[in-house]
């Protein structure tokens, strides 16, 4: 399996923990990574919230870009935000030969829309990829109860992203099923975090966060599973603050998916970057080791 | 509740509506009023007009009521409407072309949600990337919210979610160029 990668502008920022254990993972399996050259932003909300035109051409750059490193690759995009907009460019450009032609205008390079656009969450849930994760499960995750949060960007729109179902996605489900997790079910899988409005509107974008916590605690969860930088950072970062208002405070540690795979995998909690959530996330880790002692947290 | 002659609205009002109708690739007659969109909208709390209010004001013309609310700035572009209208509708995507449309109108009926994308392009126009920090700062700067989250920021380094090294992209004229080409209204 060999993929050409988009890392995404948060691939060695806020989503470093992602990125520490989607390379931890694709190692582990033999799945191998070719970052695209010179890959640009992929414009995200902000470029879709200004100019059509602009959402399509700034994705279509870093595709074209791909597409003469290698045309037979597909491109793997872990973060959601990316992925999402990748696909769209490319979904616009697979429309009709106008639509290609006119991507081709606005980025001055050629582009024949070949490789798929796919995300690290799908891309691991093929059957292919799924056994070669079984084959490296050393610690089986004992029924450990996670809520599998998906977000919005990973199948909305439903027309373009496809790859699992709108309402009840189980990719995540099934994955974590694989390295011997109980997911939950819960009513928040797909519902939004907020995602930038929680920079821009924070009064009406906090109790988003609140109500997904809120669901997973009420059906049990002890952590919540996420596949997007930006869902991560809203949850994890601001579990904290919103326990401040609340007189039962939530103690649940958010994770990417490729965490809890590399966990399974063997690995300390440092290896994937569990140790850098702002929430506690190390303790899930201890139980798996033989050492009962909890590994070090990085602090403030 | 207010009264709409809708023989007396202006024919201008038709048009701009209809441009937004047909730029969001709907037809907003398709639209029954059954509220779904609304129901499942996270964001409602912070809205002045639920989403379907929207879409009705755009069935009865009222190109006013359309710029005015805060509506499609409070959208966070979920798409759990679109997804879920059982006419098709796309209301994500009215939402993103109202907004277009009240900032070409010189409305602003929530300017921290533009100044947002605002800085966010001017970091890609800049790197061809994204820098969270920067982005952050000049978020703060350009809206007064100076210490929205500067608690997180010690925790953010120590972790190294606030990276020294400013990663750019090398040829950056081609992605200005891009941004040059299509961002007709931004600067």
């Amino acid at each position: 399996m060999k993929f050409a990668y988009f890392p995404g502008c948060s691939a060695d920022t806020t989503g470093i923990s992602f990125t520490i254990s989607s390379e931890y993972v694709a190692k582990a399996i033999g799945l191998e990574m070719q970052e695209i050259p010179d890959w640009n932003c992929c414009g995200t909300s902000a470029a879709l919230l200004t100019d059509t035109d602009l959402s399509l051409a700034l994705p279509a750059r870093s595709l074209a870009i791909s597409e003469k490193m290698d045309p037979t690759l597909d491109i793997l995009a872990p973060c959601a935000g990316c992925y999402a907009s990748l696909k769209a460019a490319q979904h616009y450009a697979r429309q009709s030969e106008e639509n290609r032609k006119h991507i081709e205008d606005l980025i001055e390079m050629p582009y024949e829309a070949k490789g798929e656009v796919v995300s690290l969450l799908e891309a691991l849930a093929q059957p292919e990829a799924m056994e070669l994760i079984a084959a490296q499960v050393k610690k089986n995750l004992n029924g450990l109860k996670v809520a599998s949060y998906y977000g919005c960007a990973l199948v909305r729109p439903a027309s373009i992203c496809e790859f699992d179902d709108v309402e009840n996605p189980q990719s995540m489900d099934k994955l974590m099923e694989l390295v011997g997790a109980s997911p939950v079910a819960w009513a928040f899988k797909t519902e939004c975090c907020g995602a930038s409005g929680q920079i821009a509107s924070p009064e009406a974008s906090r109790p988003l966060i609140e109500r997904i916590f809120n669901n997973a605690a009420a059906n049990g969860a002890e952590a919540i599973v996420t596949a997007c930088p930006l869902c991560m950072l809203n949850l994890d970062m601001r579990e904290g603050e919103i326990n401040k208002n609340r007189a039962d405070k939530f103690d649940i540690p958010v994770y990417y998916f490729t965490e809890l795979l590399g966990l399974s995998f063997g690995a300390s909690a440092k290896e994937v970057g569990a140790d850098l959530h702002f929430h506690p996330a190390t303790s899930v880790f201890s139980r798996y080791t033989e050492t009962k002692e909890a590994p070090e947290e990085v602090k403030a | 509740m207010k009264i709409v002659d809708v023989s007396k609205i202006p024919i201008s009002d038709s048009n701009a509506v209809k441009d937004i109708a047909e730029k969001a690739g709907v037809n907003v007659k398709d639209c029954y009023q059954c509220g779904k969109c609304s129901a499942g909208c996270p964001m409602t709390q912070g809205m002045d007009a639920h989403p379907h209010k929207i879409i009705r004001f755009m069935q009865l013309d009222l190109l006013d009521e359309v710029l005015k609310s805060n509506t499609p700035w409070i959208c966070a572009s979920c798409n759990v409407c679109s997804a879920r209208c059982p006419q098709n509708v796309d209301v994500a995507n009215v939402m993103r072309e109202a907004r277009k449309a009240s900032k070409a109108a010189g409305y602003q009926p929530f300017p921290d949600s533009d100044k947002f994308e605002e800085a966010f392009l001017a970091n890609v126009r800049r790197f061809g990337r994204s820098h969270e920090a920067i982005l952050a700062a000049q978020y703060n700067l350009t809206t007064g919210h100076l210490f929205q989250d500067v608690p997180n920021v010690p925790a953010m380094l120590s972790r190294g979610m606030i990276s020294m090294k400013i990663s750019k992209v090398k040829d950056q004229d081609s992605v200005r160029k891009i941004m040059k080409k299509t961002e007709k209204g931004a600067e």
